[in-house]
């Protein structure tokens, strides 16, 4: 009989852990489980506070529908939140700079990612009212981090849960603390007490050596919050995210054996939730699997060398106090002694499987060996890895062939890497943006209505709106047994219209989780011209109309017009045709508006127009707003204020970051909301908007 | 003198297998050894296998450390080391039960240290098993495998192991390779390199504790660091015991570069490689 999956720690009614050992299924699972079995709100875990966490899952899952494997960079900082290093002159230029890249791998059979791959699958499920938090700060990469004394056996975890697992972890881990920990620790428990206080049940995924740290100080009670306000500058603006090949991750201990994982995802897809899932039998499984492999290729072996390498196997693991085994320290040195080196090769080869090819986005992100150390080059980006590769386990992982050769190019830049420049990845983040963006307005653009939504479920004797054939062969040719099969199945959603608090009468839960506030001087031609298209914005965002003016003593000023509202959006397609099909045939009444200048409260605290339509944003924002504006755009201290006061954070974002590709990409999808032309805009936004000459930011 | 001398003779003991009395040897008495720092996860793969049931086979150059290791692994068994060096004379006999001209019945015949392993539930070290005939090595079989059993059709008995016997086998890379019957049946197997030069000090350092020898362990430590090729731990042992020696039988030992001066000349006795 399998085992039952262990429970997240429960710290009080608001909040359950689950401290974890990064890329361990066995703590995926607890993750998986948990949110089977539980509703949560909210769920947060260890990353880098950087853009928002939808997006960072959005950008994810989109650029890897299935599980995949992806490595977020935190990049550039603008001028001003760090020190420039010296000679940095290009990046003085630019406006930006790098600091330590920082690698965040992602990568299925980790609590982390698991825990974002769930949310997202139930967002996209109807549950838009879960969020997933990133709470912690960003750090330095892993390769400074001295190495951790052998962890206990996971096997604990399994058979007498997660508290007993963190017991015998005690300070094992202690030596590979660096100074920083103390700040980010701090930084998550006022994040976390945050969450507690807003009474959001929440899922706290993260390394099992902070929690200790983290419940200390929540418990406290010590005054967190400020810490919050401390920190907002040391958020990166940008992140990108990138494919890795699966034997890549695995070399430098981001991934368990990537077949294993492979199993658990299916595992994941098709078994009971509660089920435990059992790691040494897909081990198992991997060697049989190779054996078998070995077999059709005329590499037979030998009966009593099987049964050797199976007794000498297990006798290792057991003498060692483990269940599971790693593939190079274990199975193929198992391998290697009792049967033979093709074999082990073999073994090696299989167990690097991983079915789902992820590198499309960055063909050209690669691992490079080279003089023991381990480089990772990303979009010409060369990140140290040193120390002994596959750190961690004990062990010493090696490919079985070497991934590429390291040229003088790029040796030259690894050895200068840390402080070098990296434009940002524009296409990434603006698409990251764009999915966030999107997700965001279809949740709080749909009526009360329930509306059916029809999903793929295994058939269990109800045919529901009848067979799904293409999911059943899906699952079939992913190794599901032939006898399942998938059926249409209905659900209710529950929904929720943005901007009408008044109406649901759920005003907390109804508040855009992130606005994006995109602020620039739109060029009134290009108004003019597509105000026909009928485009509709897919975010919250900022419109500028000017009138130049040529004042007397050669001074130019522009009169500013500003228009703020949210588009619905029921497409899956950001094509021009479809946004625009769609809301031809769609209903006036239920097009949901944010109008900043008829909110009372918002006319009387702001002046600017665009202090107006920032302060909208911050109403309307759960945890924080994204301003995306020219680095000499001044955020007023009224709007800081009132942020502050509301408690949301305001995150900036450079125009700079974007190249000018980009920004012409933007400009098409994120700007002209309007339902009006140009000439037509109302009497009351011309006579509002004052004349801004500091403003003049330069549109491409 | 005579008494000292006494004490190193290996005691047989006349066993009881089915109806035959046979002599059997006692175990070695084997030297205590210090565990190798770089064989440690190596002992613990040993450990494992004879957990498993498994016998083991240890490859690697004369000198690299196998019968220390397998010395050092003795320690766990409470039946004791048999050891048996073998060579292309020794019969199938030889591996099992040799007769003896006695009239005395019960020492007709003699065990071999298998069967005393066997019998004793000890550690059978069997070194440099490739240098057996392949006639003496189907003699092996039975014993190897899960029968865990040993035939003399000479002595007229079979004999069934005890639980905790186990066998580890040597073999030099330079030798011919095992045929299969065999190398199935040793298996896991571990390969074994020269020790490196800062084990190879440690190991130095284990076994000459004197004073006098503190010295020329010093001019050791600089003659390793600028050698070129590997050197097998028992040269190493050969070169500083020598050295001590020639610094005792002559002036001594004043100064560092003294030290290098002697140990230099041991090794060039000791390490004469075509």
């Amino acid at each position: 009989m399998q085992a039952m999956v262990p429970k997240p720690i429960r710290f009080n009614d608001y909040l359950a852990v689950v401290p974890s050992q990064h890329h361990k299924c066995e703590f995926a699972d607890i993750v998986r489980a948990a949110l089977g079995r539980e509703r949560f709100d909210a769920i947060a875990v260890e990353q880098p506070s950087n853009l928002d966490a939808l997006e960072f899952a959005a950008a994810a899952r989109k650029l890897y529908p299935a599980p995949g494997i992806a490595v977020s960079l935190d990049a550039a900082f603008l001028l001003g939140q760090r020190e420039l290093p010296a000679g940095d002159e290009e990046g003085k230029k630019r406006g930006f700079l790098t600091v330590r890249t920082m690698a965040m791998p992602m990568v299925p059979g980790d609590s982390i990612y698991e825990a974002q791959y769930q949310a997202g699958r139930r967002r996209e499920g109807g549950d838009h009212e879960l969020t997933i938090e990133h709470v912690d700060l960003p750090h330095s990469s892993g390769e400074q981090r001295p190495g951790t004394a052998a962890l206990p056996d996971t096997w604990i975890v399994m058979q007498r849960g997660l508290q007993a697992w963190l017991d015998a972890l005690g300070d094992r881990v202690e030596s590979a603390r660096l100074p920083e920990d103390a700040e980010r620790e701090r930084y998550m428990a006022a994040r976390l007490v945050r969450l507690i206080r807003s009474r959001r049940k929440t899922l706290f995924v993260c390394g099992a050596a902070h929690w200790p740290n983290i419940r200390a100080l929540i418990e406290s009670e010590a005054d967190l919050e400020t810490e919050i306000a401390r920190r907002s500058n040391d958020i990166p603006v940008s992140f990108r995210v990138f494919g890795l090949d699966a034997a890549e991750a695995w070399l430098f201990g981001w991934m368990d054996i990537p077949v294993v994982v492979a199993s658990y995802v299916r595992h994941d897809r098709g078994k009971e939730l509660r089920t435990a899932f059992d790691i040494p039998q897909a081990v198992e499984r991997l060697a049989r699997r190779a054996l078998a492999q070995g077999r059709r290729h005329g590499e037979d072996v030998s009966a009593r060398c099987w049964l050797a390498f199976k007794k000498f196997s297990h006798a290792r693991l057991s003498l060692a106090g483990r269940w599971t085994s790693s593939l190079d320290a274990d199975l193929c040195h198992a391998a290697r002694a009792c049967v033979h080196e093709r074999f082990a090769e073999r073994l090696k080869r299989e167990g690097l499987r991983f079915p789902w090819s992820v590198g499309r986005s960055h063909p050209k992100a690669r691992v490079v060996l080279h003089d023991g150390a381990g480089y990772l080059l990303a979009g010409g980006v060369a990140i140290a890895l040193e120390g002994s590769v596959g750190r961690g386990e004990g062990e010493e992982r090696t490919l079985p062939v070497r991934v590429a050769p390291l040229n003088r190019r790029q040796r030259t830049e690894a050895a200068g890497m840390h402080w070098r420049r990296m434009v940002p990845d524009e296409d990434h983040l603006q698409r990251a943006m764009i999915n966030a963006a999107w997700q965001w307005a279809e949740d709080r653009s749909r009526t009360h209505r329930p509306r059916l939504q029809v999903e793929p479920r295994r058939w269990t004797g109800d045919l529901g709106r009848g067979l799904d054939v293409r999911r059943t062969h899906r699952a079939w040719a992913r190794g599901e047994s032939t006898s399942t099969y998938y059926v249409r199945h209905c659900l209710h959603r529950r929904t929720i219209v943005a901007g009408r608090s008044g109406r649901t009468g759920r005003a907390a839960e109804n508040r855009l989780q992130c606005p994006v506030v995109w602020v620039f001087q739109a060029d009134a031609s290009m108004v003019i011209d597509r105000v026909h298209a009928r485009m509709e914005q897919v975010i919250s965002s900022c419109y500028l109309l000017s009138e130049k003016r040529t004042h007397p003593g050669n001074v130019t000023s522009e009169r500013v017009a500003v228009g703020l509202n949210l588009l619905r959006g029921r497409t899956g397609e950001y094509s021009k045709e479809a946004i625009t099909n769609l809301l031809r045939t769609l209903p006036e009444n239920e097009k949901a508006r944010i109008v900043p200048w008829d909110d009372e409260e918002l006319t009387m605290r702001f002046d600017s127009p665009v202090d107006l339509l920032v302060g909208a944003a911050v109403k309307y924002a759960g945890a924080r707003v994204i301003l995306v504006a020219d680095d000499r755009f001044e955020v007023g201290r009224s709007i800081r204020s009132y942020a502050q006061a509301r408690g949301v954070e305001l995150v900036r974002l450079s125009w700079l970051l974007f190249g000018d590709a980009a920004k012409g990409r933007l400009s098409l999808q994120f700007t002209i909301p309007s339902n009006s032309r140009y000439g037509e805009l109302p009497d009351y936004l011309l006579r509002q908007a004052p004349t801004v000459p500091q403003f003049n930011p330069r549109l491409p | 003198m005579g008494s000292v001398l006494q004490a190193e003779v290996k005691e047989y003991t006349s066993e009881v297998v089915g109806t035959i009395s046979i002599l059997v040897p006692g175990p070695e008495r084997h030297q205590k050894l210090v565990p190798f720092v770089e064989h440690k996860p190596l002992v613990a793969d040993c450990r494992a296998a004879f957990a498993a049931g498994c016998p083991i086979r240890l490859e690697g150059p004369p000198g690299c450390g196998k019968t220390s290791l397998v010395h050092h692994l003795a320690d766990d068994f409470p039946g004791g080391l048999y050891e048996m060096v073998c060579t292309h004379e020794m019969e199938p006999g030889d591996l099992i039960c040799t007769p003896r001209l006695t009239e005395d019945p019960q020492g007709r015949y003699v065990g071999s240290g298998l069967v005393g392993a066997m019998l004793h539930g000890g550690l059978a070290y069997l070194d440099e098993v490739s240098k057996l005939s392949e006639k003496s090595m189907s003699c092996l079989v039975a014993a190897l495998d899960h029968r865990r059993s040993i035939a003399s059709s000479l002595a007229g008995f079979s004999l069934v192991a005890h639980p905790s016997f186990r066998v580890a086998a040597s073999v030099n890379p330079s030798d011919p390779p095992l045929p299969d019957f065999l190398a199935q049946r040793l298996t896991p197997t571990f390969r074994m390199d020269h020790l490196s030069p800062k084990a190879l000090e440690a190991v130095i350092q284990a076994h000459f504790t004197g004073s006098d020898t503190m010295p020329i362990l010093e001019g050791f430590r600089a003659f390793i660091a600028g050698a070129k090729a590997p050197i097998a731990s028992r040269e190493a042992l050969k070169i500083v015991q020598f050295a001590t020696g020639m610094a005792r039988t002559g002036s001594g030992v004043k100064s560092r570069r003294d030290a290098e001066v002697l140990v230099a000349k041991a090794a060039e006795h000791v390490l004469r490689r075509e």
